[in-house]
């Protein structure tokens, strides 16, 4: 046994029969080809100093922009899978600029600091980007979020290729898909969406259809079938023959619904509606039905108004100022 | 079938020759972009990196990485300070990037699971069929073991060799070798008591 641990080790002297047969066989493993090395670019040549240099500017800057990052960094969870970030992305945390993205068997929990979470399903991209003042600003590339918001109205924005979402204190749910189409369902508080100069406000109980044109009107969960299915045929062709069947299967509760056609129809159309929403509800006497067929703002507001889900102006997504369309 | 991931034969170096001062022209002509002395280098320590990936990774990725690790290798040449040490220096690179591929497939592929088949060639399906045999024995052994025994039987590099380019010291290489061979052989032998 020594001699084969001596002739193991040294390489010289003879093998018992079984390890000289397993040196062979190894010995003779085929290598790979060897590559055409003078195909392979050269590698670029710096001076070790600049080396050097560049690396200490880097880390001089990396701990720089982690010090003053990492207070701001939200914290991303995985729920299931591997989910990833990029971009501005450090330590299971993203800044300004980072990114988690799910994977179609990845969920992820985005700790929105201070103002509560945000959950990822599979198959998202959302950002982090800057918002206005106080805003904490995210954007849904595509997929689908659920935002658990405990904080003052307008703090928490979401924007979309479809549009922005303005959190008023809720819970909701966010779908984008890739074709230009998505949906906004609010399970508690309320939420407004802006296209444009197109808002939707949408309370708990309603969820409210996504198109790139902003045409899409919120809709009570509840609401009849008879309703749900006259607006989804709007919703795919909106001509008078369905926008009749949407007036004539609206409830009083259906008003919110009605009201936010207002502004996307015509002016025929645009009578219908109005001529609809008076019988349904008590409008206000002060507010002649022409200013409303005019669209002017506090017409709209006064009607609004009388819906009972509160001032419109606790609505407005920037400013109580802005008026709709 | 697979084929341990090699393709076709080359021509062997020899292990015994003295690497370092070979080894220090060739690096710095290498540096200065001259790529046949890459090539002699890669000539010379082919067999070392195929034997720290084969003790490392799924056969079936080894010669791919083998060409990853020269390419990495050629790159970074610049950052070899020693060019005497480029043995250890690209078996360095080779447990790395084998580190790196274990990281990324973890979750995926067991490396069970990549084993080839037997890999049984026209010229001599008997060797080629303990070659496969053999390589799936010592994966199987702890990692300790594996390394050494790869080096030594498919880099054919002597105890001193093994020690200079792991950094073990001449007795470990020893225990290593000495173990290593015996859990080998009744792993060989259980395998083919199951045959």
């Amino acid at each position: 046994m020594r001699d084969e641990d001596e002739a193991l080790f040294s390489g010289r002297g003879s093998l018992p029969e079984d390890l000289a047969r397993l040196e062979r066989a190894l010995s003779q493993l085929p290598l790979p080809p060897e590559p055409d090395w003078s195909a392979r670019p050269r590698a670029e040549r710096r001076p070790p100093v600049f080396a050097w240099a560049a690396a200490a500017a880097v880390l001089v800057i990396a701990s720089a922009a982690l010090l003053l990052l990492g207070r701001d960094a939200w914290r991303v969870e995985t729920l299931a899978g591997k989910p990833s970030l990029g971009g501005v992305a450090f330590a299971g945390r993203i800044a300004l600029g980072g990114r988690v993205t799910t994977d179609t068997r990845s969920r992820a929990r985005l700790d929105v600091q201070g103002l509560g979470v945000v959950e990822l399903e599979p198959g998202s991209v959302l950002r982090r980007v800057r918002g206005q003042g106080p805003e904490r600003k995210l954007a849904l590339d595509h997929g689908t979020l659920t935002a658990f918001i405990q904080a003052p109205p307008r703090q928490f924005v979401v924007e979309t290729p479809l549009g922005v979402a303005t959190d008023l204190g809720c819970t909701y749910t966010l779908s984008v898909a890739p074709g230009g189409h998505g949906k906004l369902a609010v399970t508690t508080g309320r939420v407004t969406f802006t296209r444009g100069r197109l808002e939707s406000f949408v309370p708990a109980g309603t969820w409210c259809p996504l198109f790139a044109s902003g045409d899409g009107v919120p809709r009570r969960d509840y609401a009849s079938d008879a309703f749900l299915d006259a607006i989804a045929a709007y919703d795919s062709a909106p001509g008078p023959p369905e926008l009749v069947r949407v007036l004539e299967t609206a409830e009083p509760d259906d008003a919110i619904t009605l009201w936010h056609l207002l502004p996307r129809v015509d002016e025929t159309a645009r009578a219908r509606v109005a001529a609809r929403i008076a019988a349904l509800i008590e409008v206000p006497a002060d507010v002649s039905r022409e200013r409303v067929l005019a669209l002017e703002p506090a017409a709209l507001d006064a009607w609004w108004g009388a819906i009972g889900m509160g001032p419109a102006s606790e609505w407005r997504a920037t400013s109580p100022k802005q008026a709709l369309p | 079938m697979g084929d341990l991931g090699l393709s076709r034969p080359s021509p062997a170096p020899d292990p015994h020759e003295p690497a370092a001062p070979v080894d220090a022209p060739l690096v710095a002509a290498a540096r200065r972009g001259d790529r046949a002395a890459f090539g002699a280098l890669y000539r010379r320590h082919a067999r070392l990196v195929q034997a720290v990936l084969l003790s490392r990774v799924a056969p079936d990725s080894v010669a791919d990485l083998v060409h990853d690790v020269f390419l990495q290798a050629m790159n970074r040449l610049q950052a070899l300070r020693d060019d005497s040490a480029f043995a250890p220096w690209i078996a360095t690179i080779a447990r790395r990037r084998a580190a790196d591929w274990r990281r990324r497939r973890r979750d995926t592929v067991p490396l069970e699971e990549a084993m080839p088949e037997a890999a049984a060639t026209e010229a001599d399906p008997e060797g080629a069929f303990d070659a496969q045999a053999a390589v799936a024995a010592i994966r199987s052994l702890p990692e300790a073991y594996r390394e050494t025994l790869m080096l030594r039987f498919v880099a054919g590099l002597n105890g001193p060799e093994i020690a200079a380019r792991t950094g073990l010291t001449h007795g470990s290489v020893r225990v290593n070798l000495h173990r290593g061979v015996e859990m080998l052989r009744k792993k060989l032998s259980e395998d083919s008591g199951h045959a």
